[in-house]
């Protein structure tokens, strides 16, 4: 009886906290391709991304969700999986364009990545070239609703499959990760 | 008592800042974030995982923290208690709550929090010019300066309009005493990536939101108290309202300064008003 109430207790206080989540969302949006000229009318005054409370943070250290807006030459992804790793533990990752899905444009480029789920656990894709503002924020209730429900992010398969994703960013940079 | 205070003040300085990111919303012409939102920050920063860079920033935190709460309980507002504490006292203990922030970001590696720290610092040498000189205005022309009796002169007529010139100086140095633009040289998010709290997360952010709630609370309160005649939780809620409203759209008007600039121009400017109001008074 006393167990029952409280579990039934600690399932409404995370119900609570995961509700609080998915409603304040700190972005960190790693602008390394062309996708950063859509980010700027989603921030400002005629889309209004924060009405959603998705708000622009500057560190990795303060972010929740890191947003990848277009595509990854080895060099900044490297620094993309640094970031990552800097930012503190409820994490998701945004892949943003078709450059993250398979290469876009650049897909048989010697200089970048095709496909950013080898390296980073991606929890949600917006597709498009570029995807319009409404289509981001779109995507970002997708993931709200994904927090909402306690659903497992990514940062979780990236902690238990750690191996995985190391092998393969080894593939790209030698020891050097 | 005490602690029924500090709740208080933790949820009014939430609701001051969720309302200054609506206005500020509102300036710019968007919708903007709900009233609520500062809330639901802090519920989830401190329901991360956090990184402690070490002992010093831990003890920083709570050192801040712990400041501003002593500020608070040194307002007068009135069916709460107080401790009654000299102005000179209060500027004094004010920075307690900046000094321990700067030693949290001592520890930390980064070279954006040196700079953040330095400015804060730096900035503090400019505003506490005219601040201190209003200190001793209150001194000279009244006899007294603990912030009750400042209160209860106040009830033949409000010091805005007694004084006019030494609010006006006064309200600019509250400006930068809130980090506000033009003056938010400290926590320049686009510049050098918000300054002292670069390397923050998870429920060290979190604290240093809550210690930004008392911070808006105190400062906010404070004037009110100092200028426009104190009173119950009510109506010193309502000056706080109106207050905070005037200082969120000047700053969502206003460029930053360069950082040197902004102390050269609390030296000057908000000095002069303030010196300006001896000259006026003592004639």
């Amino acid at each position: 009886m006393k167990a029952g109430v409280l579990s039934k207790i600690g399932d409404i206080l995370g119900d609570f906290i995961n509700w609080a989540r998915s409603n304040s969302i700190f972005v960190l949006h790693y602008c390394t391709g062309c996708g950063a000229v859509e980010i700027s009318p989603t921030l400002t005054s005629r889309y209004d991304m924060t009405r959603f409370g998705i708000q622009p943070v500057a560190t990795p250290r303060q972010a929740d969700v890191l947003l990848i807006t277009g595509y990854l030459s080895l060099k900044t992804l490297k620094r993309v999986i640094w970031a990552y790793e800097q930012m503190s533990a409820p994490k998701y990752v945004v892949g943003f364009g078709s450059c993250t899905i398979n290469g876009g444009h650049y897909w048989d480029s010697y200089a970048t990545i095709n496909l950013l789920d080898l390296y980073l656990p991606v929890d949600l894709y917006i597709a498009g070239c570029m995807p319009r503002p409404e289509a981001i924020i779109e995507g970002f209730e997708v993931l709200k609703k994904k927090i909402k429900s306690g659903e497992p992010g990514g940062w979780i398969d990236y902690e238990r499959r750690k191996d995985w994703y190391k092998a393969n960013q080894r593939r790209l940079f030698g020891d050097k990760i | 008592m005490s602690v029924l205070y500090l709740l208080y003040a933790f949820v009014v300085g939430a609701f001051l800042v969720g309302f200054g990111m609506k206005i500020s919303a509102r300036v710019k012409r968007k919708y903007g974030p709900p009233v609520y939102q500062p809330l639901m920050d802090v519920i989830k920063l401190l329901s991360k995982r956090s990184i402690s860079h070490g002992l010093v920033q831990d003890l920083g935190v709570w050192m801040a923290l712990a400041g501003s709460a002593l500020l608070v309980l040194a307002i007068p507002v009135s069916p709460f208690p107080f401790i009654n504490l000299d102005l000179i006292a209060f500027v004094y203990v004010s920075a307690i709550a900046s000094l321990g922030v700067a030693l949290g970001t001592a520890q930390v590696a980064n070279p954006y929090a040196s700079i953040g720290m330095a400015r804060a610092l730096m900035l503090m040498l400019g505003y506490e010019v005219p601040v201190l000189l209003t200190v001793v205005f209150f001194y000279f022309s009244l006899g007294t300066a603990t912030l009750a009796d400042l209160a209860t002169l106040q009830k033949e007529g409000w010091f805005l309009f007694k004084y006019p010139l030494l609010s006006a100086g006064y309200y600019l140095a509250l400006l930068a005493e809130m980090g506000k633009p033009p003056f938010d040289v400290v926590t320049a998010p686009s510049e050098i990536a918000s300054g002292p709290m670069v390397e923050y997360g998870g429920k060290y952010l979190g604290f240093l939101v809550i210690y930004a709630f008392f911070h808006t609370f105190v400062s906010t309160a404070l004037f009110a108290v100092l200028f426009l005649g104190g009173g119950t939780w009510w109506e010193v809620l309502l000056k706080q309202l109106v207050l905070y409203f005037s200082v969120v759209v000047v700053a969502s008007s206003f460029p930053r300064f360069v950082s040197e600039k902004a102390v050269v121009y609390q030296w000057i400017v908000p000095s002069l008003f303030v010196i300006l109001n001896f000259v006026v008074v003592a004639s």
